[in-house]
């Protein structure tokens, strides 16, 4: 049962807004809590067990760092307890499914990461204690953001959960979001995820220039979609439940820098990184190198966070000196020149970077790249890739078209123009959309 | 007051579909035993499955999709896209152990590769595909190539090229029709050098008008029209017996049991299935050689046409049968010995290797 399953949306969702909206609104966060573990469980199984060790320490540690005070040296000391616990967690499970290919647990990230962002609140003084532990619980297994996030900040998430009393119109709206998110991701996600394994396919006979780009382009849609389809899902079941998730993309691919790039891509992320690494390491108060240094650490941190590979380094790395060069000497440039040529500067390198992203090696990714750039005498187009181009090109031009701001620009012109007009419009196209994506679903 | 309508509907869907679901198939609700099989059954009995499956059709050809699990899809029907990952490892074995057959049996042997309809019928294929992967027809030729002088082989692709146009492969299966199956029994009498009836001879009765085949759920988006089964018998008055052995034993006295057309299995309408050995008996004819075949799910689309020729065919489904069964199998009392072959079965499947056996190697 995953979150683009008939049994999820057909049976457990409903089940869940019904015992959620039947329960007195005070125990509202505990019913959220307990449909989390059991949908954790029907998922996961045993590794529920790890889930609730790992955050049974936490929350142990987090009263121990209240009793013990903010900035405190047993504090700092159980702090760095939880912090090595926690990297132990991650990294361990991301090793052992690289080279082992033993299960990764959902979300063990998320949720470890979203406890440790709490603890490392607390010690600073900057977040009050939680003495609930449900409430806890809800911030770090919220089952709807287990998947691909956000990551939540416990400062803007707790008080939420006073008194969670969702309107009718709120629910209305997350439904739509969810419906939104789980048509990206059957529609767009696996339609280029589809595109893109085909192309990838291709053997080195086969691969032309075009079919080079075409893989990389696909590569970084893939990616993009299938991970705010998630994230759009998340935030959608959250506003069902009460509770409101930050976005986690903003159109990344129309950046107009590469900075900026990062600030719209796996945005709670990068913001987590930026407060919790960079800040730590003095952000850019220390002058050109050091600034230098922690950007590109950052990047590297925002590479891996999709796994233990050179090639996710490789990626972080090489966007990382385009932001160090954007930030020590890239201002004046940046200010002048038009932001659309500014954009097709930033795709390209973000397109190119996708290279990096998305081939096992280094080796492979020279390869890639050099059969962009027409090397090794290949030849500019193939049959094998027209006709894979003649099968997806609705998807590939619904990917172009959704990347953007365009629909969203246009509905909301409507909306200003033409209110009632607009409202319905949107309604139909929810229930157009519903109906689309359950049908491509079967 | 729109949006509050939309909302009401949205929440409507998600209590009626599975609502909808249930009610129009209570019985399918008991096989639920896991989260697996719930989502199974959700899928395969949602609340107006039909229309959605049309709709996603529609999407989907709409955005390009000519090609969905390895089957094309055109108006005209479906193709298998077959494109073996090593079309010699099991081939090279089987021409072997044919050869070696042929070396140690003084019965004359034949052979027919039948191509599949990628190869036959290729102005449904997408244009840019035709001539890419697997060529069955240099496969074909190669593989005769290599066998002259010890089989007579069969080009069945030159006898079903000139018909492409015509209703000679399934729209819903990967075999060819029974017109099909005539095109090839015509080439197999003309290279074994017998008479084969006419058209004009043979009964046609149309058996079955909506049979969906092997390749309708694998392309599972429907808007394909199902196939006619159709049986050839002859005008004059003809006994036949056949008898199953190995698998479930069993006998019926006409080539084509139409009871069989409720099964699981409509297609067991010829012959009534395959198993592992069957025996076809014929009564009536002026004639008492008798056949022995080694073939495929494809070889029954003209096996029937044999029994004009012969008063009894034993045919050898090699991938089912047990080597202990193979040993009971008495060579001397056939008058030819013919291998038919699907071209998917020749390059994918090697139990001719059982062939062994018949040598005394096994």
């Amino acid at each position: 049962m995953n979150l683009d399953s008939f049994s999820f949306i057909f049976v457990f969702l409903p089940l869940s807004l019904g015992a959620y909206y039947l329960a007195p609104p005070r125990r509202r966060p505990a019913v959220v809590l307990g449909v989390s573990l059991v949908f954790y469980v029907l998922l996961e199984g045993r590794w529920i067990l790890l889930m609730a060790a790992s955050l049974g320490v936490d929350f142990a540690i987090s009263r121990a760092i209240h009793r013990f005070g903010p900035r405190d040296d047993r504090s700092r000391r159980l702090l760095a307890l939880a912090v090595g616990k926690s990297l132990l967690l991650m990294l361990g499970s991301t090793a052992l499914r690289q080279i082992y290919q033993i299960h990764q647990p959902l979300g063990i990230y998320l949720y470890t990461l979203s406890s440790l962002g709490y603890l490392i609140d607390l010690y600073w003084g900057e977040i009050d204690y939680q003495p609930s532990l449900v409430n806890y619980g809800v911030l770090c297994c919220f089952f709807g953001k287990l998947y691909a996030g956000p990551l939540v900040e416990a400062k803007e998430f707790f008080p939420q959960l006073k008194d969670p009393r969702p309107s009718l119109d709120q629910v209305g709206e997350g439904m739509m979001i969810f419906v939104q998110g789980l048509a990206k991701k059957v529609i767009l996600a696996d339609g280029i995820i589809s595109f893109y394994q085909q192309l990838a396919a291709l053997t080195q006979n086969e691969m032309s220039v075009i079919g080079a780009w075409a893989t990389v382009f696909a590569a970084m849609f893939t990616l993009y979609f299938r991970l705010s389809a998630y994230c759009d899902m998340a935030k959608g079941l959250g506003r069902m439940f009460g509770l409101e998730l930050p976005d986690n993309f903003y159109y990344p691919i129309q950046s107009r820098t590469v900075t900026d790039f990062f600030s719209r891509f796996n945005m709670t992320v990068s913001r987590y990184i930026r407060h919790y690494v960079y800040g730590s390491l003095g952000s850019d108060q220390n002058g050109g190198l050091s600034t230098s240094l922690n950007v590109m650490l950052t990047a590297m941190l925002m590479g891996l966070w999709f796994g233990l590979g050179i090639n996710y380094l490789m990626w972080g790395v090489f966007l990382g000196a385009f932001i160090v060069v954007e930030t020590l000497f890239g201002q004046r440039i940046i200010k002048v020149v038009p932001p659309f040529f500014l954009r097709i500067y930033t795709f390209a390198v973000t397109l190119l970077s996708f290279a990096l992203f998305a081939t096992t090696s280094l080796r492979q990714a020279s390869q890639y790249l050099q059969a962009m750039f027409g090397r090794g005498g290949i030849p500019f187009l193939d049959n094998e890739v027209l006709y894979l181009f003649s099968t997806n090109y609705l998807v590939l031009i619904l990917c172009l078209l959704l990347s953007t701001s365009l629909f969203h620009t246009i509905f909301r012109f409507l909306r200003r123009q033409f209110p009632s007009g607009a409202t319905a419009l949107g309604a139909l196209g929810n229930l157009a959309l519903l109906a689309l994506t359950v049908a491509l679903m079967l | 007051m729109i949006k509050r309508i939309t909302i009401l509907l949205m929440l409507a869907v998600l209590v009626v579909a599975p609502l909808g679901t249930i009610l129009s198939s209570p019985e399918g609700l008991g096989q639920v035993k896991d989260l697996e099989s719930l989502e199974e059954y959700l899928q395969d009995n949602f609340w107006e499955r039909q229309p959605l499956i049309d709709l996603a059709r529609w999407f989907q050809l709409t955005g390009g999709l000519v090609e969905r699990n390895d089957v094309f899809y055109s108006e005209e029907g479906l193709i298998e896209d077959f494109q073996p990952e090593d079309p010699y490892a099991a081939s090279t074995v089987n021409t072997r152990e044919i050869i070696h057959f042929s070396e140690s049996n003084s019965c004359p042997v034949a052979l027919v590769l039948i191509p599949t309809a990628r190869a036959v019928k290729q102005e449904q294929v997408p244009a840019f595909l035709v001539d890419k992967g697997f060529n069955q027809k240099t496969f074909i030729d190669d593989s005769y190539r290599g066998m002259a002088g010890y089989v007579t082989t069969v080009d069945a692709y030159a006898a079903l090229l000139p018909h492409r146009n015509e209703y000679i492969y399934y729209r819903t299966d990967t075999n060819p029709t029974a017109y099909g199956g005539y095109l090839i029994y015509q080439e197999l009498a003309r290279r074994l050098r017998f008479t084969p009836v006419g058209m004009e001879e043979l009964r046609q009765e149309h058996l079955e008008h909506h049979y969906l085949g092997n390749l309708y759920d694998r392309w599972g988006y429907g808007g394909v029209e199902p196939d006619i089964l159709t049986a050839y018998r002859l005008q004059e008055d003809v006994g036949y017996r056949v008898t199953h052995r190995g698998g479930r034993p069993r006998s019926y006295f006409t080539l084509y049991p139409q009871y069989k057309l409720q099964s699981q299995d409509p297609y067991a309408l010829y012959l009534g299935g395959i198993s592992p050995w069957i025996d076809l008996e014929t009564s009536g004819l002026r004639r008492d050689d008798s056949l022995l075949v080694f073939g495929d799910r494809a070889t029954i689309s003209y096996l029937p046409l044999l029994t004009s020729h012969y008063q009894s065919i034993t045919f050898i489904d090699l991938s089912q049968i047990t080597t202990t069964q193979l040993e009971d199998l008495d060579l001397s009392q056939y008058d030819q010995v013919l291998f038919s072959y699907s071209v998917d079965t020749y390059v994918t499947d090697d139990s001719l290797q059982k062939l062994a056996v018949l040598s005394g190697e096994g």
